[in-house]
């Protein structure tokens, strides 16, 4: 047992921090251009180059064989900087087609020649409407302009659907103004790639999970320097004992998460008979340590923090996003008051 | 990173079980009130410990320890926390000497002070109590004022500590004392072992709100203490009692922390058993379940939590200041479980006893439990540590 990561994870988390704080840090938002982008093709052919997305497969098809460990510390690191959830869609198909045996596809998608984009539907039922290959109902799709194919899961079966079989998109103005969010609708739809494997509903709350721990770290990391470097009253607002709780507090909260999300990617990884009960535990505690340090963020920014001129609103935002694709799939009460 | 325990470790988890199964005391612990019979039973099951190599698993060999790592003694307090045993974490009289004291001589004390106290510490011949906090020291603990003298070869202590639990059964004190009035407040400490037998000690049971007593004042009129009793050297207690505190908040508490999912698991049980009013029983009532629910979640977190902290602290000698991090999650969290319990209970949480001497024991856990958070630095004090030690803010005092 030893849940500390080791020299080479250590390594190669710092390496993956320092590219996105230096190439997409969350302040990218600031230049307006950039708004409703969050996924851009330069960035995407950087982490391609990096191996992002075939962290976890095997070499044999290109991946670096490392652990969904490690593929998780790299969600929490693009949760950091608020990196598209396109990362996210894309790194579970990969997953999806090899489970699948569709290898050829999964290539295309590790080596950036395939992109898939993620969608929430609220009430779908894949594996009842596959059987006719007649997916229906409405969905949104989170950055998916470009994007070859959207991934969708219902909590028990997860697909991807071709891109170009969709009909009626319309954009619409998100929440979140740095992710484009496209209305769909879905008729007598077919799925390209289909899966029932749990392990792929786990691996995709995982992923979700990483980026809101990235979140409530980041918001975290935000409100403490703003803490040391902000003066009020001829002080360091830091030096109030309501701040520097506040912050502590944060800590406190993302730590929790953090170190629950290590143990259920391990859990998954090792097939403990638990696993189902720490991924239900992570997602449940990184939904709300994201909505709660986002929150004290903005509070500890005081005016600022209200501005769109500072960036802590979006923390606040994207959460909304990530949560609701989780609720829309994944319910954590059962899977956790189920093991007794 | 990885969950898997070793072969070996496995193999020593089944010996635990085994052992634990075959040797559960057939007396439960006695009442608190009866701190003489807690004594006497917590000792004696400690040296049972201790004659079959249980006590002290991860202290050096040459001082009476297995010299096993960190990680076989956790597996020790997770069998423990599952099997129903005496109380095995903060409870026990044991507990200061195995988890403050002892950790500190291991760090701190010279050979002659480790090879007298620690074996006593192991099998049970000694019981240690702690003297920092004092009616004016608190959480600004370097301002205490219990003054001590060099006279000869002894100090001559004078003054009054507070909140010593085990005060009145207890042989031996981690006592601070200022040595230097002229220093700077934290330069003129000393950490020194007292002999709770020392002529003029007087101790004053403070009965506390769960009803017990353990808790006392100890009053100081020219107790002499040797010299040779100083751990880490004179005027240089403040950074000696840094690393008890860190041991405190560090490590003391696994056994505590492991045992608090057992508590949880309880919990839950009890939560499908009693009936709740206008639903079948209290788990079907959707605040109740979604309070559980967090809790658990939580408390998967807290075991994550711990697994890190052993990790790490199998890689360095003394806890750093994360050990707060986990303090604080923990102790405001065991509120919770218990605050919780007793609304699943209801009404029959007001019925503390039936037959007198016989408390319902989770509504003195949810009562005693609002120490958690007050002892080992209130949660006030481990919040200004990691704003401090970890996210690098200004001190807010």
């Amino acid at each position: 047992m030893n849940l500390l990561p080791n020299s080479e994870q250590s390594e190669i988390v710092s390496v993956i921090r320092e590219f996105l704080a230096n190439e997409i840090s969350v302040r990218r938002y600031q230049d307006e251009e950039l708004l409703g982008r969050s996924y851009s093709a330069s960035l995407w052919q950087q982490l391609v180059g990096m191996g992002w997305f075939g962290i976890s497969q095997s070499e044999s098809i290109g991946g670096s064989a490392l652990g969904l460990v490690d593929e998780v510390m790299l969600a929490r690191e693009a949760g950091r900087q608020l990196v598209s959830p396109t990362v996210i869609a894309t790194t579970a198909a990969v997953h999806l087609c090899t489970a699948m045996g569709n290898e050829p596809l999964a290539q295309q998608l590790m080596t950036g020649q395939k992109r898939a984009a993620l969608a929430l539907a609220e009430s779908l039922n894949i594996e009842a409407s596959t059987e006719a290959n007649n997916l229906n109902g409405e969905i949104k799709i989170f950055d998916g302009e470009n994007a070859d194919f959207i991934f969708v899961c219902d909590g028990h079966s997860s697909c991807l659907i071709k891109a170009s079989a969709l009909t009626d998109r319309q954009s619409a103005a998100c929440i979140d103004e740095s992710i484009a969010l496209e209305l769909a609708t879905l008729s007598a739809t077919s799925c390209e790639v289909l899966s029932k494997e749990s392990s792929l509903v786990n691996i995709l709350a995982l992923l979700l999970a990483g980026n809101l721990v990235g979140i409530a770290e980041a918001a975290r990391d935000q409100a403490a320097s703003y803490a040391i470097e902000r003066e009020q009253f001829g002080k360091a607002i830091g030096s109030f004992q309501s701040i520097n709780h506040m912050c502590a507090d944060m800590a406190v909260t993302a730590e929790a998460a953090w170190a629950q999300l290590a143990y259920a990617a391990l859990a998954v990884t090792e097939k403990m008979d638990c696993a189902e009960l720490q991924v239900a535990s992570v997602v449940l505690l990184a939904k709300k340590a994201a909505i709660d340090n986002a929150r004290d963020n903005v509070q500890i920014h005081g005016g600022v923090g209200f501005t769109v001129e500072y960036d802590a609103h979006l923390f606040v935002k994207r959460y909304h996003v990530y949560k609701e694709i989780l609720d829309a799939f994944y319910e954590c009460q059962p899977r956790i008051l189920s093991e007794s | 990173m990885d969950l898997t325990f070793t072969a070996e470790e496995n193999q020593f988890r089944q010996q635990v079980r085994d052992w634990l199964h075959s040797n559960r005391p057939s007396e439960s612990r006695p009442s608190v009130a009866d701190l003489s019979a807690c004594r006497e039973y917590d000792l004696a099951w400690q040296k049972t410990l201790a004659e079959s190599g249980w006590a002290g698993i991860a202290w050096p060999t040459e001082y009476g320890g297995r010299g096993l790592p960190l990680v076989q003694q956790l597996i020790w307090y997770e069998e423990y926390a599952k099997a129903d045993m005496p109380p095995g974490g903060s409870e026990s009289v044991c507990f200061v000497g195995l988890a403050h004291a002892g950790p500190t001589l291991i760090y701190s004390g010279s050979e002659e002070q480790k090879s007298f106290h620690l074996p006593k510490i192991i099998n049970g011949d000694a019981v240690w109590c702690q003297g920092f906090s004092e009616p004016s020291a608190g959480s600004d603990l370097a301002s205490l004022r219990t003054k001590a003298v060099i006279d000869g070869d002894d100090l001559v202590v004078n003054g009054q500590k507070v909140w010593t639990s085990y005060a009145d059964v207890a042989d031996y004190q981690e006592l601070l004392v200022r040595t230097d009035f002229e220093a700077p407040k934290h330069k003129g400490i000393t950490w020194v072992i007292c002999d709770m037998k020392s002529p003029g000690i007087t101790i004053r049971p403070i009965k506390n709100m769960a009803g017990n007593t353990e808790f006392c004042e100890v009053f100081y009129d020219d107790v002499r203490i040797p010299l040779k009793n100083i751990i880490g050297g004179l005027n240089n207690g403040w950074k000696t009692a840094m690393s008890t505190l860190s041991f405190e908040r560090g490590t003391a508490f696994i056994a505590d922390q492991v045992e608090l999912e057992v508590d949880l698991k309880a919990l839950e049980q009890l939560a499908h058993r009693t009936k709740f009013p206008n639903e079948k029983t209290a788990i079907s009532n959707d605040v109740i379940a979604a309070r559980l629910c967090e809790m658990k979640a939580e408390v998967n977190a807290l075991k994550a939590m711990t697994y890190m902290s052993v990790s790490k602290n199998m890689t360095q000698d003394l806890p750093g200041p994360e050990g707060s991090v986990i303090r604080l999650f923990y102790s405001k969290l065991s509120q919770r479980v218990t605050q919780l319990c007793m609304d699943v209970l209801q009404s029959e949480g007001l019925v503390l006893s039936r037959v007198p001497g016989a408390a319902n024991h989770l509504i003195e856990k949810y009562l005693f439990r609002y120490s958690a958070t007050i002892g080992a630095g209130t949660e006030q004090i481990q919040r200004s540590i990691i704003a401090e030690r970890i996210l690098g803010l200004p001190k807010s005092r």
